[in-house]
């Protein structure tokens, strides 16, 4: 076997490790990025992005970011992306260069590290290797339009420039200064309302403003570094490019790899993206399945369980069985960022609450940091505007996703719903309208329990309605209400005999508690320690 | 060449002029709707298109019934030319333009029938407008920044955005009379503050005080420019379940406070600061009154059919910074059944425009909002039918001329408020107001998912230093302010 063969083999198993990650193991990951952006096909969204220091890598990135809603494509795009940079760093020479998308990797356990960060470097890189024989001058001008097109990282260029041509410090110090007078003169004149430190560490790299993740900084580094650092000593160098080297590397690339994907990718995180990316799908047996064998203790958890049960018809039955994280098991005050309000928007969803649904999921987009919009937001507010009858306004969303490349068909099949006259045939859309209030009223989430009483009330046959109302008031403790509507559920719920849960639920109550192996009752039993652990920490 | 000989093709696709045309009777679908409207000379170009898009090309021709004429064609929309639009109507001043649109579709010519443009023989010498753009949310402000835009042209800049200041809200951008070198806003969340700007020189406050609760916004200045009106409030918002008005805006206090800039002090009149809900306070062009409306407290938000705002005016003297010993009221909400809203004086202190609906102290989220005017010298009501629409019509503010409004609606489509401007005469009458122009309007506003609010004229471009400002809420500090309480 000759050395490149080992070394082909080594990107081409990093190739295909990468993309079983992704496609595997975390698609999740995949579906949290594609749902905080909408990349428009038309010339304004590719202006808008080029009108900023690594605009063209952050176009790049959201091209290749919107095809993760076909998640085999997404995971193989990303993993190009990913293995590419270590491809320029020059895997054929050093398996070693494998470190970087291993890093890169690591990096993007922070659901918020966008791609267009491993789309820059790879530019860059890619610029560095195309560019290797080329003049100061010509340098020079690289590294003007690299920063613009990939932003900061384009100073990985000169670093490398540096580090191979050994310049003076004067040449050094006058090729930085191009990037960087760049960026002030961009600051002064068209940049005014960016920060300095945005157009100088990255605009588009993070999506939390301002911040900038240490690792952001040392990739590129070790970019640098594998690429043009010479090998202190001939014979370690000689030694590196044996068989027994280059495995060595790619076990030390694999270890590190490995480190920091268990330390990056911590379960709990990764479990409530699954869950919300399952949430989105409508696939409500995986999601109580894999709670079944591992559930994280959060409201944003008890709340996906529990919708997936009520779309089930299981809620009744199974409800404490699962972890309940409190009142706010099954739908949450409204909170202002773009992921944890998910399932409550998706339950108001399901349940016919239009406005709710709206107003949430309009937060949920606003609150997405770096500004983007969301197919997955646009396309449940269209929704909600297609089911209020707000045509005029549905349509100006519809005309967005008719932009994008895999939203624009819905797009076209909604307008053709609302011209055909057809939405109360809709089976979704219809099946809304005549489930959402027909009364008018301020909701109020302190009174959720009532909210999804008169819902029920509004139409008997919202089961999910009776199912939440009855689900709502075991999990406040208002055992009274819960007597008191329980005929409902016996009347309207469609169960043959009394839910399991709720018979664990009356005699819990009749018993004051006092009874073995009863998950309500240990619930129960939970709310009140954490409830007296509040008093006491007051 | 592919590209040259494509752009030759499109271009002679739609050169010829109208011939064979077929008359329709009926005015053409245009968006915007200019036809009827009343402008001033030296707008920017009013471009338009046809509504749907059947049409393969518009043919326009403009001619002043004073002189002049201007040709223009387009496939989507026309986009007239800036300096023969400019002399048409400097031309027409006081005169109409005629504007008669052909489409051709199907090959063939169709003439619609043709409609005026009113020049106003009043000017609007103003630079243009200063507004918050934000996008139409419930909670969450999102990207949201305040902008100025020329109206001689279609030039907009930022002044601040959320991009300057990332996690911070900011609002009420207000210049003293449209000047540039006064003006005042509020910055909230963290190291928020009220920043006023006098001359290029920046002073930030902190007007949240003990007895006040809360920092100040919905500023109004004193013409003068040593006192600087503020509301001290908590604004909240509720949320229907019915498909109609989607929100209730209203607020659980709510106390006006007059900042002495000269004294760096918050006088606390005990008549503005009860337990009423006193709010949308306006100095009178010659400064010696106080509009403002009051709302008796409710038990909100479950009574918020109950907030009836009054329309009140105080007597100021500015001198000893005192205010009269009693409130006039103007205009009674209770006994009127509906709530009189942000009042705006006319600078040459003929008129005041306010916003009437049938509830609340925030008039935008109200959908029967509309504005109104009266006349401070017989205390005449106009109620400017040709102004005001079936949606929410709210925020007018004055030209430096008292001739010209702008005000936000939400006309089009209901949700989303767009910048109107209309003139008002000498008898109190409003003609038909046109949307602010843009270089192809329905591609510019169907594209746009930000609401406009709290616009004003501005006589010249604003300067503001934005990294000063960066830095002075990063710094958190901030001129304290001394409360006088008064009376």
């Amino acid at each position: 076997m000759s050395d490149n063969t080992i070394s082909n083999l080594a990107a081409a198993a990093a190739l295909a490790a990468v993309f079983v990650f992704w496609f595997v193991f975390h698609p999740e990951y995949l579906n949290y990025h594609e749902q905080n952006q909408l990349f428009l096909l038309t010339a304004e969204y590719l202006a808008a992005r080029l009108a900023v220091p690594g605009g063209l890598a952050d176009w790049l990135s959201e091209g290749v970011v919107q095809f993760f809603c076909v998640p085999w494509i997404g995971a193989l795009l990303l993993s190009a992306v990913l293995v590419g940079t270590g491809l320029m760093c020059g895997v054929r020479r050093r398996v070693a260069a494998l470190v970087v998308p291993a890093l890169l990797m690591v990096h993007m356990g922070d659901p918020n590290a966008l791609v267009s960060f491993p789309v820059a470097l790879l530019m860059v890189l890619a610029a560095a290797r195309a560019l290797s024989h080329a003049s100061v001058l010509a340098d020079a001008l690289a590294l003007l339009v690299l920063y613009w097109l990939a932003g900061p990282v384009a100073v990985a260029y000169w670093l490398i420039r540096c580090l191979q041509r050994c310049h003076s410090v004067v040449w050094s110090v006058g090729l930085l200064a191009v990037p960087m007078v760049a960026a002030l003169v961009a600051h002064a004149t068209v940049l005014g309302q960016y920060p300095l430190r945005s157009i100088v560490l990255g605009i588009n790299y993070y999506r939390v403003p301002m911040q900038t993740p240490a690792l952001q900084v040392a990739i590129p580094v070790t970019a640098v570094l594998v690429y043009a650092c010479p090998c202190p000593a001939a014979g370690l160098a000689a030694w590196l490019r044996t068989v027994p080297g280059r495995l060595t590397q790619a076990g030390a690339v694999l270890a590190v790899a490995c480190v920091g994907v268990v330390a990056c990718f911590p379960r709990e995180l990764t479990e409530l993206l699954r869950a919300d990316m399952l949430v989105r799908l409508g696939r409500w047996d995986v999601i109580i399945s894999r709670a079944e064998s591992y559930m994280p203790h959060s409201a944003f958890a008890s709340q996906c369980v529990n919708l997936a049960l009520a779309q089930r018809r299981q809620l009744a039955e199974r409800q404490f069985e699962f972890y309940q994280s409190g009142s706010d098991a099954l739908i949450q005050r409204c909170v202002r960022d773009n992921t944890t309000d998910l399932p409550s928007a998706e339950a108001f969803y399901h349940l016919g609450m239009v406005n709710s649904c709206l107003r949430y999921y309009s937060d949920i987009q606003e609150s997405i940091l770096n500004a983007r919009k969301s197919g997955r937001c646009e396309k449940r507010i269209a929704e909600c505007l297609i089911v209020n009858g707000d045509y005029r306004v549905a349509q100006k969303h519809l005309d967005l996703l008719k932009k994008s490349l895999f939203y624009a068909a819905w797009a076209r099949d909604a307008e053709r719903c609302i011209a055909a006259g057809r939405v109360d045939e809709h089976p979704r859309w219809g099946w809304m309208r005549r489930q959402r209030f027909k009364e008018n009223f301020l909701y109020d989430y302190v009174e959720i329990d009532k909210v999804l009483g008169r819902l029920f009330l509004n139409n008997r046959q919202n089961t999910m309605a009776l199912d939440y109302f009855l689900a709502q008031m075991l999990l406040d403790g208002n055992v009274q209400g819960f007597a008191q509507y329980l005929p409902l559920a016996q009347t309207y719920g469609g169960h043959p005999d009394m839910p399991a849960g709720y018979a664990d639920a009356i005699r819990c109550i009749r018993a004051q508690g006092r009874v073995d192996s009863s998950p309500y009752a240990d619930y129960a039993r939970r709310q009140m320690s954490r409830s007296q652990t509040e008093r006491s920490e007051k | 060449m592919v590209l040259m000989a494509a752009v030759a093709a499109v271009l002679a696709s739609c050169r010829p002029r109208p011939a064979d045309v077929c008359p329709v009777d009926a005015l053409p679908p245009i968006f915007p709707d200019y036809a009827g409207v009343t402008i001033p000379a030296g707008i920017a170009p009013l471009n338009f298109g046809l509504e749907g898009d059947t049409a393969e090309c518009i043919d326009v021709q403009l001619a002043g019934t004073i002189g002049g004429c201007l040709h223009a064609q387009g496939s989507t929309h026309v986009e007239l030319d800036a300096d023969d639009w400019h002399s048409l109507t400097a031309l027409n001043a006081g005169g109409s333009i005629t504007v008669s649109v052909c489409e051709r579709r199907g090959g063939r010519w169709l003439r619609y029938r043709d409609f005026a443009i009113h020049v106003s023989p009043e000017p609007l010498d103003d630079y243009g407008l200063v507004y918050r753009r934000i996008p139409p949310g419930y909670e969450v402000g999102g990207d949201l920044g305040i902008y100025q835009r020329c109206l001689h042209n279609f030039d907009e800049s930022p002044l601040l955005t959320e991009t300057a200041l990332p996690g911070r809200c900011f609002n009420c951008h207000t210049a003293n009379r449209a000047n540039p070198q006064q003006f005042t806003m509020q910055v909230r969340g963290e190291g928020g503050g009220t920043l006023v700007q006098t001359d290029g020189c920046q002073v930030w406050y902190d007007t949240k005080t003990p007895a006040t609760r809360a920092a100040g916004s919905y500023a109004y200045w004193h013409p003068e420019g040593r006192y600087v009106a503020y509301v001290a409030a908590a604004v909240y918002q509720s949320f229907f379940v019915g498909k109609g008005q989607p929100i209730e805006v209203y607020h659980k206090f709510s106390n006006i406070v007059v900042l002495d800039r000269q004294t760096d002090t918050l006088l606390a009149d005990s008549l503005l600061l009860t337990d009423c809900l006193e709010i949308f306070p306006a100095f009178s062009a010659d400064g010696r009154r106080l509009f403002f409306s009051t709302s008796e407290p409710c038990n909100v938000p479950a009574e918020y059919l109950k907030v009836k705002c009054s329309l009140c005016a105080i007597g100021f003297d500015a001198e000893s910074g005192r205010f009269a010993t009693h409130a006039d009221t103007l205009l009674s909400g209770p006994r009127d059944d509906c709530s009189y809203v942000m009042a705006r004086p006319s600078y040459d202190g003929r008129w005041l425009a306010y916003v009437q609906c049938s509830r609340s102290n925030f008039p935008i989220a109200q959908p029967d909002a509309d504005i109104r005017l009266m006349d401070l010298a017989t205390g005449r009501l106009h109620e400017l039918p040709e102004l005001n629409s079936r949606h929410t019509d709210s925020y007018p503010n004055w030209s430096t001329n008292s001739r010209w409004m702008v005000f936000a609606s939400k006309r089009l489509d209901g949700k989303y408020t767009r910048l109107f401007i209309a003139s008002v005469d000498e008898h109190g009458r409003a003609t038909k107001p046109f949307l602010l122009p843009q270089r192809n309007p329905w591609k510019y506003y169907n594209e746009l998912f930000d609401a406009y609010n709290c616009p004003d004229f501005i006589s010249a471009k604003v300067s503001l230093d934005v990294d000063a400002t960066r830095r002075a809420v990063e710094s958190g500090r901030r001129t304290p302010v001394n409360l006088k309480s008064i009376r």
